[in-house]
């Protein structure tokens, strides 16, 4: 009389998983000095903020979000980067009339590749969501850089206005209303 | 008074001209299709009557396509780095507006006389260096004529002759995109006194297309089908700029301004125009989402260019080369209101810049 047996296969799956989203665009400064001294002002004012010089460019990271800033071209980059780890494991088991031989070996193979895309569809659901978390990161930052950023740019093209200015003549008077933004130079030429 | 010459002709030789008739626009498009998705079995030969029909057929059709597209009207282009006014044949010398067909033309013809487009029998290579402005304007006709029909218009796309057709390139850039035809075009040849009359003509043209083209993206709601647009429109935009820079001919980006003015009109426009239909969210990444939102503006995005061409002609002395040319952009500038419209073009542009000023 056959008998039937129980075959059992595990596996297991350990992932690194890496996510990261960015936008790259580029600050409208306005060309009121030479490009260097306008390029000076953008680094002095973004070094006041907490940005940190690397490799000619700006950085500043905060709450998992890098914002890199070309003080020369006047390129942005914005960036949120997730990592994770995931260790799934997964069983299956079917049953044979035979413990050993060929018909074993094929239920075994067949159980194995099962848990292996099942366990890669895990996987890859764990890294459609760390991606979900990064871009949403991105975006909860967004508003947040694009405000500081306008207001970096604002002092600059102020500060370069006062600099002209006294290139042309004796500032008589100058208000500056750093709320509003407005600022009025009088300039006796 | 002499007798009308009754020429006679072989079937196929009817078919062809038939065939020819339809592609020019001279014969109902029912009749033209029901033609082409026939076989009709080619001759050894044709008679002279009959290639001198044929001639006769596409030389008057196209000459009547381009007057009626734009060349009856009384315009002012550049002529040798000035500017001159008047209808396109009044503005060039005969000479240069003759028309001349090669070979490939007359194949072409024969060949969707003989076979079904669709069937496996291909057309011979269309030798670059022969193929004349004029066999692609015979092209360009022929592509329109069986636009609406998806089978042949796929196989008629991937000719060489039509898919490396600058023409058909820059009125159906997306078009040729979806097939995967996106190889540079040569505008630079389409700048030469033989081909840049054709040019001048098919401003409406165009400026028509193109209006068109925008206003179906409103529509799109595919984000990688806009993506392979967007990406077809601003490689070949940007040639065909990068073509009048070099060869003096801004004048004939005319149909992007007057395509502006008809699109911009309302101040209240903004991206959402052009980008309302993309369905979902789109790609997970927004890095990705942004980038098609912006190949989806790439007429508009051209507007940066039109605007350093304005500025660099107002800076132009009199004792520049292209001063003449500059004051003829300048012109162009204020008569189509392009001091309102490129600006409005670059705020939509800008619109979707995530870090904007935050005051905009």
């Amino acid at each position: 009389m056959s008998r039937a047996y129980r075959i059992t296969v595990k596996e297991g799956l350990t992932r690194d998983l890496q996510a990261c989203d960015e936008i790259c665009t580029n600050l409208e400064v306005l060309q009121i000095l030479p490009p260097e001294q306008m390029a000076d002002l953008l680094k002095e004012e973004l070094e006041k903020r907490g940005f940190e010089e690397k490799d000619g460019s700006l950085t500043r990271t905060a709450n998992g979000v890098t914002v890199r800033v070309d003080p020369a071209s006047g390129e942005v980059s914005v960036k949120a980067e997730l990592e994770d780890k995931v260790d799934l494991k997964a069983e299956r088991d079917d049953w044979s009339y035979d413990d050993v031989g060929p018909g074993e070996d094929a239920i075994r193979r067949r159980l194995q590749e099962q848990i292996r895309q099942d366990l890669e569809r895990r996987a890859g659901a764990q890294q459609s969501q760390l991606q979900n978390e990064a871009t949403e990161k991105l975006e909860a930052q967004l508003n947040e850089v694009r405000k500081e950023l306008s207001q970096a740019v604002n002092r600059v093209t102020a500060e370069a206005l006062k600099k002209k200015a006294a290139s042309l003549g004796q500032i008589k008077e100058m208000t500056e209303d750093v709320e509003s933004g407005s600022l009025t130079i009088t300039v006796e030429v | 008074m002499a007798e009308a010459t009754i020429v006679q002709v072989s079937h196929f030789e009817a078919v062809l001209l038939r065939v020819a008739r339809f592609m020019v626009g001279q014969a109902p498009a029912e009749e033209g299709l029901s033609l082409i998705r026939d076989v009709c079995p080619r001759p050894a030969c044709l008679s002279a009557a009959a290639m001198a029909l044929v001639r006769e057929t596409i030389s008057h059709g196209c000459v009547r396509w381009l007057v009626h597209a734009g060349g009856w009207r009384n315009e002012r282009f550049l002529y040798e780095g000035t500017g001159r006014t008047g209808r396109l044949w009044e503005r060039h010398p005969p000479e240069s507006l003759a028309l001349n067909f090669s070979r490939h033309s007359l194949e072409m013809l024969l060949w969707l006389t003989a076979h079904r487009p669709t069937d496996a029998f291909r057309l011979e290579t269309v030798d670059a260096a022969t193929v004349t402005p004029a066999d692609r304007l015979l092209f360009l006709l022929i592509y329109q004529a069986v636009r609406d029909e998806r089978d042949i218009a796929q196989v008629i796309r991937g000719l060489t002759g039509v898919a490396d057709n600058a023409l058909c390139r820059l009125l159906y850039a997306g078009e040729f995109a979806a097939d995967g035809i996106t190889a540079p075009v040569d505008f630079a040849r389409w700048l030469q006194p033989d081909a840049a009359p054709i040019l001048e003509a098919m401003q409406p043209v165009f400026e028509s297309r193109w209006i068109e083209i925008e206003q179906a993206k409103g529509q799109q709601p595919d984000w990688m089908a806009m993506r392979r647009q967007g990406e077809a429109e601003q490689a070949t935009l940007s040639a065909f700029l990068d073509a009048l820079e070099q060869g003096g001919r801004r004048d004939l980006a005319r149909f992007m301004l007057t395509a502006y003015g008809r699109l911009l009109r309302s101040p209240d426009i903004s991206a959402q125009w052009w980008l309302s239909e993309l369905q979902g969210s789109g790609p997970a990444r927004l890095a990705e989402r942004l980038e098609i939102q912006r190949l989806a503006l790439a007429f508009l995005r051209q507007a940066e260019r039109l605007q350093a061409w304005e500025r660099q002609a107002r800076e132009a002395g009199f004792f520049d080369d292209d001063y003449a040319a500059g004051k003829f952009w300048l012109g162009e500038w204020e008569r189509w209101d392009a001091g309102t419209m490129v600006p409005r073009a670059l705020a939509i542009v800008r619109s979707l810049e995530p870090l904007r000023p935050a005051d905009e």
